[in-house]
């Protein structure tokens, strides 16, 4: 199957009807279907063939969606590259997925010029194709699960963990998450997060149920607000922090017609949850997302009664505690059902082997309790991402880059809570032995900001005699216990 | 460097690659231009309170502190101000 194809079944169905809206562009399903097609053209014209890997970097914009169904038309798979990222950061990516070419919006490309081979070719307004270095092969077995995404995440380890979704288990993931969202043509949905980390149980999704996706062109509280009520928005998906701003909004302005406020990507602040229901009697639905699995959990009929929950199991899903405290009733959320992860990259796990080694359960590494009325309650989460106004991070691509400093021997970079952003970065490091003069945090600060993304350099760094470990030596990254063990000044 | 100064060679490098926009100038609207994008934000508050020290409140983030760069140094200076004299006491 292709992913296309959904779309296209409902282009045909309702060419006249709104597809996206932004602050400057409307584009209805016949529009966008004549936009796909053409770049479908202009990327066969380039060579682009079934099997290819395509690296995406490009902003959110029509444009972005745009040319992912025209990759995916031409049997390819994509990449994205986020564009928030620094120029390192962005390599890396290339450096651990086999990516054949690159698809770049024209003002940004000097940003990924280290990987170009030749010349980059325009083909529309302000879309440019380049051919890339070849760092490496495609692991055997890829191109046969039919995929639709390899999306780039640093594994816990620290080693790259690219994730393989194909087009089928898209399908079974959105599939699964109508069973509750219930989208049709009628929805009109404000997107704020990046399409480059979301995308599939969201976007595909709203043109496979042929809604309306309204761009929000930033993500102050005022704006997302003028935008809903301008168009009647149905439907909000976005990170705690833009929920917080539209809380602080100072106006009037109601929403009536919002039916599902979906929080996405970090945990709630419950402070957060009662200031919006107080701004606008809507109460927020928190969700329990995962790249491996998808969006398994929604709260979507008890969100105030049952808030601090993450729902009750969509249909398509069931959930095990492994216990790990159980006088507490806590353990590690197991789960199973459709749309699983189809395979990690490197090294090249396939689904049925990464499932093997819990009899058949994913593994998710985050606590929970399940209550007496099969809502899950999060507890903690083992994985240590750390996720700043929506932008999500593992803490051990920071260490490698503290690490490379030559005054520090050892980082430990973790979340702390942030009233605005949801979580922000600190770091712990220890001195190279021999190191007389430290150097400033400051200095500290501008030497990530060579190598790392704004929101991953660590807003508080703090030089300490040894990093906490377990028993078993691995670090502690939880804010919490540092404070405890008084290996914190905050 | 100003604090104006500053945040225009930030934004200049990181976010728009080095490029400057036709008609871009530290007066600009950061806004009404989209140039300042969701993602832009988390990433110019971040910057901000790491190097100036000061901490935005959630209230702070409104569109009339960050429309323009004379306007965010507006917000930065009054804060510092607000730091330096509660040092103070």
């Amino acid at each position: 199957m292709n992913l296309l194809d959904l779309f296209l079944a409902t282009a045909v169905q309702q060419p006249g009807h709104p597809l996206i809206i932004t602050a400057r562009d409307e584009y209805t399903y016949g529009d966008f279907k004549l936009l796909v097609d053409g770049l479908i053209g202009k990327l066969k014209a380039q060579g682009v063939k079934p099997g290819d890997c395509i690296g995406l970097h490009y902003p959110n914009s029509p444009e972005y969606i745009g040319l992912v169904y025209a990759i995916w038309g031409c049997g390819a798979c994509v990449t994205p590259i986020p564009v928030e990222l620094n120029p390192q950061e962005k390599r890396q990516i290339f450096q651990h997925i086999a990516i054949d070419a690159l698809l770049s919006k024209t003002n940004i490309i000097a940003d990924v010029a280290a990987v170009q081979t030749g010349e980059d070719i325009i083909i529309s307004e302000q879309t440019a194709f380049a051919r890339c270095i070849k760092y490496l092969e495609k692991p055997a077995g890829f191109t046969r699960l039919n995929p639709a995404f390899v999306r780039f995440t640093s594994g816990t380890t620290g080693t790259s963990k690219g994730v393989v979704l194909s087009h089928e288990t898209v399908y079974e993931r959105i599939q699964a998450a109508n069973d509750g969202l219930h989208l049709d043509s009628s929805d009109r949905i404000v997107w704020l997060l990046s399409m480059a980390y979301h995308f599939t149980v969201s976007i595909v999704a709203y043109l496979t149920y042929g809604c309306t996706i309204l761009l929000a062109p930033n993500a102050f509280g005022s704006t997302i607000i003028q935008l809903a009520a301008k168009h009647k928005a149905t439907l909000t998906y976005a990170a705690p922090l833009h929920y917080n701003l539209m809380a602080q909004d100072q106006g009037s302005q109601a929403l009536p017609d919002l039916r599902l406020a979906i929080v996405t990507t970090a945990a709630l602040d419950p402070a957060v949850a009662e200031a919006f229901y107080q701004r606008f009697q809507i109460p927020l639905n928190e969700t329990y997302g995962i790249i491996e699995v998808g969006l398994p959990c929604m709260n979507l009929d008890k969100p105030r009664e049952k808030r601090g929950s993450v729902g009750k199991l969509l249909p398509a899903y069931e959930a095990r505690l492994h216990t790990i405290d159980q006088a507490a009733g806590l353990g590690e959320i197991q789960l199973r059902g459709k749309g699983l992860i189809d395979a990690y990259y490197e090294p090249w796990q396939e689904r049925h082997d990464i499932l093997q080694k819990n009899g058949g359960w994913f593994a998710t590494g985050d606590l929970g309790e399940i209550d007496e009325e099969a809502y899950l309650h999060i507890r903690g989460r083992s994985k240590e991402v750390i996720s700043v106004g929506g932008m999500k991070f593992f803490p051990q691509t920071v260490e490698a880059v503290l690490e490379s400093h030559p005054a520090i021997q050892e980082a430990c970079v973790f979340r702390y809570p942030d009233e605005r952003l949801g979580e922000i970065p600190h770091a712990h490091v220890v001195k190279t032995p021999g190191i007389d003069e430290l150097p400033s945090p400051k200095d500290i600060t501008a030497f990530c900001a060579e190598h790392l993304a704004e929101h991953k350099i660590p807003a508080q760094i703090t030089f300490v005699d040894r990093l906490l470990r377990t028993a078993s030596g691995k670090l502690i990254r939880n804010a919490s216990q540092l404070q405890a063990l008084g290996n914190m000044n905050a | 460097m100003s604090i104006q100064d500053e945040l225009y060679q930030l934004i200049i490098k990181r976010y728009l690659m080095g490029r400057v926009p036709d008609g871009f100038d530290k007066s600009s609207n950061l806004i009404d231009s989209g140039i300042l994008d969701s993602f832009m934000l988390v990433g110019l508050v971040s910057h901000i309170e790491k190097q100036y020290g000061v901490k935005f409140g959630s209230g702070d983030i409104v569109t009339e502190n960050f429309n323009s760069l004379p306007a965010l140094e507006a917000v930065i200076q009054q804060k510092l101000q607000q730091k330096e004299n509660s040092d103070y006491e």
